[in-house]
């Protein structure tokens, strides 16, 4: 099975240390290309969507969110962090509303609480897409091999995991692996 | 290590718990929002029977709706061996008891016990159940325990066998009892299979097909209701308006937040550190999600439901937006029934946690949320005492099953028991002890609702009795009874509804002393606080005469018809609106003249004059005139026919008259007619006036009249002259000779030596005065002129009383000035000041008057006039004359209000009668100033009217694009909403008056306009207008019948554009304002159609009641066609039968497939604008069709059977609903006891083999 890409941002971030043009260049070559796509049809889709649409900054800022989101294959607890860090927010937004003139508007820890939302929507809708793509294809291959499973860890990549599929049927193995995503 | 605990052992402690938390409400708890529930034990029977039939008996009953409660409330009135109270809280700590025991079970896998424990008791003890709890959701609490038992089934139990998939259905159809349940409970097995299930689609798919079966066959004894007798759309509708109204629009961070106080007001009750500690644990289990990287399916399940529920809290408002599902949107948007969902999976989502959660992960903190919730719970629920209250209500104990109706005063819910402390908000909303009227809802006797809509409060009959003050109209209602319980109720309507719902007559809410025993007609006390109507109508009779009133429908008017004498309540009523597609004969019809005058059918014609239609008339106001010409319609000469008896004329309206009679002032009340008849005034002939007062006068003073803020002098004439109208309280005063402003007059001075400038912003003034030969008073007069600042003249020294009350008169005059003024100064060091800038009444003279008060021991006074300046260009000048500044003493308050009757005149028609309706007392006058913007603009710069961000484009301006005149308003916008309006209008409080402009677009989508009232409710009237595009380029017409609130003076108005996307230029002319007062003409005359045919009604008519949906009505002797009434709301359902072999019989008297001797429906209507009518038609149903019994006599006698037919429907479907329930529970015990079976024989096998 492919090895799916890591996609880390540190290694797009240009430094002083990659001020050397053939630095800079050799890592702008280096980004394969899976990477170069997905960065250019985000660009797309925040162009497309601001000329063709009434979204707001907001609004386009989590439609490439959510494509990021999905195409890297972001963990889905990234999501729910800011979620929380939203929720966090709101809290100091109200506090600072009823106790400082910090905060020009009472709109702000709405705009915040529906950030939240939305953070949290799409944490858990990519937790439950991880979910039913292994389930998906757990049962596509138990369906193709005839054989059992006893790793189906949704934060791994099916490669990593080893032995995938086992060359000896092993009940006992399955029965307590699937007993681990129940309560 | 603690030790763990048994489950037995957690139950104990969680019904400890609850009891403790619940122990105040072991006496009762109630009277407080929605609760409902029997207070004698022998009504319990009563919570299952008021709502099991396919119409439902409470108030003049209603057909059922959704109504999915019916095993539950089977449940609940089975067991009646403990008084209600206690049954109740048996039932609050079961409910309360199961989600929280089942999400222990759940819980307790991923956490360690006692956090399981405490977080179970979380899950059922938080701010959003305390909501449900507080609000009495009875039915919402069982949904939500078997809702929870639902998702606890599935994640732990459910393995896909046969039986799991009917549980799961069994458990669906119960939750439904709360209908928005059969939503949530649809959502959570539809997601379980996508998510958690892992078979294949066509077996999830036969799955849930089966599951949805099960539900619809276990509820099909509603959803018969549906398809039989009612509406989805309508009863969706109804459960749209009693919704939430605002929470549409509720906040995201309401939700987000946990607390829900936008929707539940649950902040009222809870301290902001119970909230704060509370939301910070909803904090932690969304951190718990972010911490755990494990992701099992049942967590994730849950979370998927979190999102889903949450969705719905935040995002319903979009359900509106689309078609068909609109309808259905209010049955799952209310937040308060997603609160408990959202807390209850987002908890029970929660996985354990460790680091720095741990500060709020731990038993001591969920201990203190748990006591700060659960002190809540104890201290804050609606408790009082069952027992003190059945002693008290025992007095009004009424064990006879009777089917007359008794009216309760006061007579709208909420109600308060007096015995019992209510607590209020800040804002004075009650925290307890407010609540609906159980006792007549469970009673075995039958009520006048409580419970009338807002909107009906004015066409209650409530109402009719409070404003006619006479009984007699009850007996068309079948009321017997009128029960004074002011000595146990006490009303708070007035505190959740505006006033204007109420006409602003606190007194209709209220209790009032001696109301009851007031009141006149035939109601005599029959024990302590009981009155019985005497011959009060039974609940089915039969009568020779109906009549048909072509008005709206209108209980009071049938009221006063009835209370009047003009017909007797053996009469039935009906409106003819009620009559279309009926075949019907009436009696009498009675034609009002203007009862259809509403907004939307007059408008106003190119010369000025409005025209009403309605269905026979044609009624032109002209303004300037004091006629209305009354002409018939071509298709429908009434006028002419010679049917036509009678002018009914209401005396509600009557004038109220002064004159000076020998020493005295003597005011009476008297209504006139007005009615010309071939141009002669109609008479009666009965002098119908009331003296309302009679005041001595004394030499030397005079006397005036203040109604509100309108000063009339009463001046002394021969006549006896208009004062003001019936239903207005004004006052008479007594004016003290000495006029305290020397040379009053200007004949021997202009009061100063050189006119004043008191503007004086650039030290370059051009003023002027003058004495004047034109004069009001004397033969000389002051004119102030001015072009550049404000001229001025001032009389020192006038020298007043302390702490008096005066009259400032003026007359003033002028053909080019806008505004005139005074100021009135009152003592030196701390001054009085009264001033008033007003727009001038162009032409002749005019007086202007108002009141002073000097409430100071001050003793002088300045007084100014001014003449202002217009533009620093242009010359104006105001000529002042004759200014009085008199002391005035109240003397009395003149208050009369008229019998509530008509009066009738004989109305004789011949070819060409002319009729007219004048008052003299109304010169049709239009009061908007400059209406047709011919003087210029009202305001030079325009109003911002939605000034959000400061970045305003709009303008005002004069276009001589016109409908009237040369010129029109222009309001141009492109970003906010441009508004612009005249000074305030000086309206008459209690009058009606037609308003009307003209609009005219190219470019905008809506013209708009804002009135706006000085009365003490501010009552405002505002509308957008929809401007199609094919109408662009062409003047439209907007007219609107206002009537001014009782206590107002004045009115504000303005017209607007709207912008659209903040890009676009909006540009709307206006046109053409009118504003005219015009008399009270509605509900006024009637005239009176008498029908050659002639009934009489049976000798004799008996009835039986079987039960709710089927009573038995024997005839006895009829010998011509007549009417039966049934005192039942009108349903098209409601039908009249023979009672013979087609209805009778085992299988005939109850299935549906049969077809009986009925009363068509053409023959059935909708009786005083409520209830069941029939005519019964002799010749059709006796004579040829041969369903009677004919006696010796030549009369007839029949039985017939009036049964609400969608009851033989509730028959079948219950009998599909109760087999397939038995059917299901049968299969379970069968499984299970072979299951055991199986067990022992395996035992027993294993046994051997070892």
């Amino acid at each position: 099975m492919k090895k799916s890409l890591q996609f880390i941002i540190g290694n797009y971030i240009i430094t002083p240390a990659n001020s050397i043009p053939d630095r800079f260049l050799l890592k702008v070559i280096s980004t394969p290309l899976k990477h170069i796509f997905g960065i250019l049809f985000i660009l797309f889709v925040i162009i497309l969507l601001s000329i063709t649409t009434n979204f707001t900054s907001v609004g386009i800022f989590f439609s490439a969110f959510i494509f990021s989101f999905f195409y890297w294959n972001i963990d889905g607890r990234f999501s729910i962090g800011l979620a929380l860090l939203s929720l966090i927010g709101i809290v100091v937004l109200k506090i600072l509303i009823i106790y400082t003139d910090l905060v020009p508007s009472e709109k702000w820890p709405e705009t915040v609480a529906v950030w939240a939302y939305f953070f949290l929507a799409i944490g858990i809708l990519k937790q439950i897409w991880e979910h039913l793509k292994i389930s998906k294809d757990v049962r596509t291959l138990s369906l193709v091999d005839g054989h059992s499973l006893y790793i189906a860890h949704p934060k791994k990549n099916f490669s990593e995991s080893t032995p995938l599929i086992s060359s000896a049927p092993k009940p006992k193995t399955t029965t307590r692996t699937a007993s681990k995503y129940h309560f | 290590m603690i030790k763990k605990i048994s489950n037995i052992h957690v139950i104990i402690i969680y019904v400890l718990i609850l009891v403790i938390i619940l122990s105040p409400t072991l006496h009762g708890v109630g009277q407080y929002w929605d609760w409902s529930f029997p207070y004698f034990k022998d009504e319990i029977k009563n919570y299952f029977w008021y709502k099991s039939f396919s119409w439902s008996s409470v108030g003049y009953g209603s057909p059922l709706g959704y109504n999915s409660d019916y095993f539950f409330r089977l449940m609940v009135s089975a067991v009646q061996i403990f008084q209600p109270e206690v049954l109740r809280f048996i039932w609050n700590l079961t409910l309360l008891f199961i989600p929280a025991y089942v999400s222990y079970l759940l819980l307790k896998k991923n956490h360690k016990q006692h956090l399981a424990i405490l977080l179970g008791l979380i899950i059922v003890i938080n701010p959003a159940i305390f909501y449900k709890v507080l609000a009495g959701h009875f039915n919402y609490l069982f949904s939500f325990a078997i809702f929870s038992f639902l998702i606890y089934y599935l994640i732990r139990i459910y393995k896909g066998r046969f039986k799991d998939v009917l549980i799961v259905g069994i458990l669906f159809a119960l939750s439904g009892a709360q209908i928005q349940f059969f939503i949530f409970s649809g959502i959570t097995t539809f997601l379980y299979f996508i998510i958690v299930d892992s078979n294949t689609y066509i077996d999830k798919i036969k799955k849930i097909l089966f599951i949805c079966f099960t539900v619809f066959l276990l509820n099909f004894y509603w959803f018969s209701n549906f398809l039989i007798s009612q509406n989805i759309f309508e009863v969706a509708q109804k459960a749209k308006e009693v919704s939430f109204g605002n929470s549409i629009s509720l906040a995201s961070l309401d939700i987000l937040l946990l607390t829900f106080s936008g929707a539940t007001q649950i902040e009222k009750y809870f301290h902001p550190v119970t909230l704060a500690l509370t939301g910070i644990l909803f904090i932690v289990a969304f951190a718990s999600w972010f911490y755990n990287k494990k992701q099992p399916k049942a967590i994730l399940y849950t979370k998927a439901l979190f999102l889903t529920f949450m969705t719905f809290a935040i995002y319903s408002s979009y359900l509106y937006q689309i078609p068909v599902i609109s309808t259905f949107a209010p049955m799952f948007r209310e937040v308060g029934h997603l609160a408990p969902l959202i807390i209850f999976f987002l908890l029970i989502s929660m996985q354990s946690i460790h680091g720095i959660y741990r500060i709020f992960y731990n038993a001591l903190f969920l201990v203190l949320v748990l006591i700060l919730n659960g002190f809540v719970f104890f201290s804050a629920l609606p408790t009082f005492n069952f027992s003190e209250t059945r002693q008290i209500l025992s007095a009004y104990t009424n064990d006879q099953n009777t089917s007359e109706h008794t009216l309760i005063y006061p007579y709208f819910k909420p109600y308060s028991f007096l015995n019992v402390d209510s607590i209020f908000t800040d804002k004075g909303f009650l925290k307890n002890n407010a609540g609906v009227d159980s006792f007549s809802t469970f009673s075995n006797s039958r009520y006048v609702s409580s419970g009338v809509s807002t909107d009906e409060i004015t066409n209650s009959i409530q109402n009719a009795l409070h404003i006619t003050k006479k009984t007699n109209f009850l007996k068309i209602f079948s009321i017997k009874h009128i029960y004074d319980m002011g000595t146990v109720y006490e009303s708070q309507l007035d505190k959740y509804i505006p006033s204007y719902t109420y006409n602003n007559d606190k007194t209709l809410i209220k209790k009032q002393e001696n109301y009851l025993k007031e009141l006149k007609g035939e109601a005599i006390m029959t024990a302590e606080n009981i009155y019985e109507i005497k011959n009060s109508n039974p609940h089915i009779y039969s009568s020779d005469n109906l009549i048909s009133i072509n008005a709206s429908n209108s209980v009071l008017l049938l009221a006063k018809l009835v209370n009047s004498g003009m017909f007797s309540s053996e009469n039935l009523f009906t409106f003819a609106q009620d009559l279309s597609n009926k075949v019907i004969p009436q009696n009498n019809v009675i034609l009002p003249l203007f009862e259809n005058s509403t907004d939307r059918n007059f408008k106003i014609l190119n010369n000025k004059e409005f025209i009403f239609y309605n269905s026979y008339l044609n009624t032109t106001i002209k303004p300037g005139t004091t006629e209305f010409l009354i002409k018939p319609n071509l298709e429908f000469d009434f006028i002419n026919d010679n049917l036509l008896k009678k002018i009914f004329i209401n005396t509600d309206t009557q004038n109220i008259e002064y004159k000076y009679i020998n020493k005295e002032l003597v005011v009476r009340s008297k209504y006139y007619p007005n009615i010309l008849l071939n141009n002669e005034m109609v008479d009666s002939g009965i002098d119908n006036s009331t003296n309302i007062l009679t005041l001595p006068i004394i030499k030397g003073y005079s006397y005036l009249s203040i109604q509100n803020e309108l000063i009339k002098y009463l001046k002394p004439s021969p006549e006896w002259t208009y004062l003001s109208r019936t239903n207005m309280s004004t006052d008479i005063y007594k004016v003290y000779p000495t006029n305290k402003v020397a040379d009053h007059s200007f004949e021997s001075s202009l009061w100063q030596e050189k006119v004043g400038d008191c503007n004086n912003y650039d030290d370059n003034p051009s003023i002027s005065y003058q004495s004047s030969n034109v004069a009001s008073d004397g033969s000389k007069s002051l004119e102030l002129s001015t072009i550049r600042h404000t001229a001025c003249v001032n009389q020192k020294n006038i020298s007043l009383d302390s702490e008096s009350t005066y009259v400032l008169s003026f007359d003033y005059k002028s053909d080019d000035a806008d505004y005139f003024g005074y100021n009135l100064n009152i003592g030196q060091s701390t001054t009085t000041v009264f001033h008033e800038k007003a727009a001038v009444k162009k032409g002749a003279w005019n007086s202007f008057n108002t009141i002073v008060k000097n409430n100071s021991v001050a003793t002088e006074a300045i007084l100014h006039l001014y003449a202002y300046e217009i533009d620093g260009v242009t010359k104006n000048s105001v000529l002042y004359d004759n200014v009085r500044l008199f002391k005035i003493i109240k003397e009395e308050t003149v208050e009369f209000t008229p019998k509530q009757s008509f009066e009738s005149v004989k109305f004789e028609s011949v070819t060409d009668t002319n009729l007219k309706m004048s008052d003299a007392n109304y010169p049709l006058i239009n009061q908007v100033p400059n209406s047709s913007l011919e003087s210029g603009l009202w305001k030079d710069t325009v109003s911002d009217c939605n000034n959000y961000d400061k970045e305003g484009i709009l303008k005002v301006d004069l276009s001589k694009s016109s409908s009237d005149g040369k010129s029109s308003l222009e309001l141009s916008v492109t970003k906010h909403i441009a508004c612009t309006g005249p000074d305030k209008i000086k309206v008459t409080g209690g009058s009606s008056y037609i308003f009307s402009f003209d609009y005219f677009s190219n470019s905008a989508e809506e013209a708009g306009f804002y009135i706006n009232f000085n009365d003490l409710n501010k009552l405002t009237f505002t509308e957008r207008i929809a401007i199609d595009k094919k109408s662009y380029n062409q003047w439209k017409t907007y007219t609107k019948l206002i009537d001014v609130p009782a206590d107002a003076t004045e009115m504000s108005m303005l017209v607007y554009a709207y912008e659209t996307d903040g890009k676009k230029s909006n540009v709307v002319n206006y046109d053409n304002f009118n504003l005219i007062e015009i008399p009270d003409i509605k509900s006024r005359y009637y005239l009176l159609k008498e029908s050659a045919v002639k009934l009489i009604k049976p000798k004799e008519i008996a009835f039986e009641v079987i039960n709710p949906t089927k009573k038995l009505i024997y005839v006895k002797g009829a010998s011509t066609s007549f009417y039966v009434a049934m005192s039942e709301s009108f349903h098209p359902k409601w039908q009249l039968q023979h009672n013979n072999n087609k209805v009778n019989g085992f299988f005939k008297s109850w299935i549906p497939w049969i077809k009986p001797d009925t009363i068509s429906d053409e023959n059935h209507f909708k009786l005083n604008d409520m209830l069941n009518g029939w005519y019964v038609d002799i010749d059709k149903h006796c004579v040829k069709s041969l369903l009677c019994t004919l006696n010796k006599d030549g009369t007839y006698d029949m039985e017939l059977v009036a049964e609400f037919t969608p009851q033989r429907w509730f028959y079948i479907s219950l009998l599909i609903s109760g087999t397939t329930l038995v059917s299901c529970i049968g299969f379970l015990i069968f499984d299970v006891t072979i299951q055991r079976r199986r067990r022992r024989i395996q035992k027993t096998l294993n046994l051997k083999s070892l």
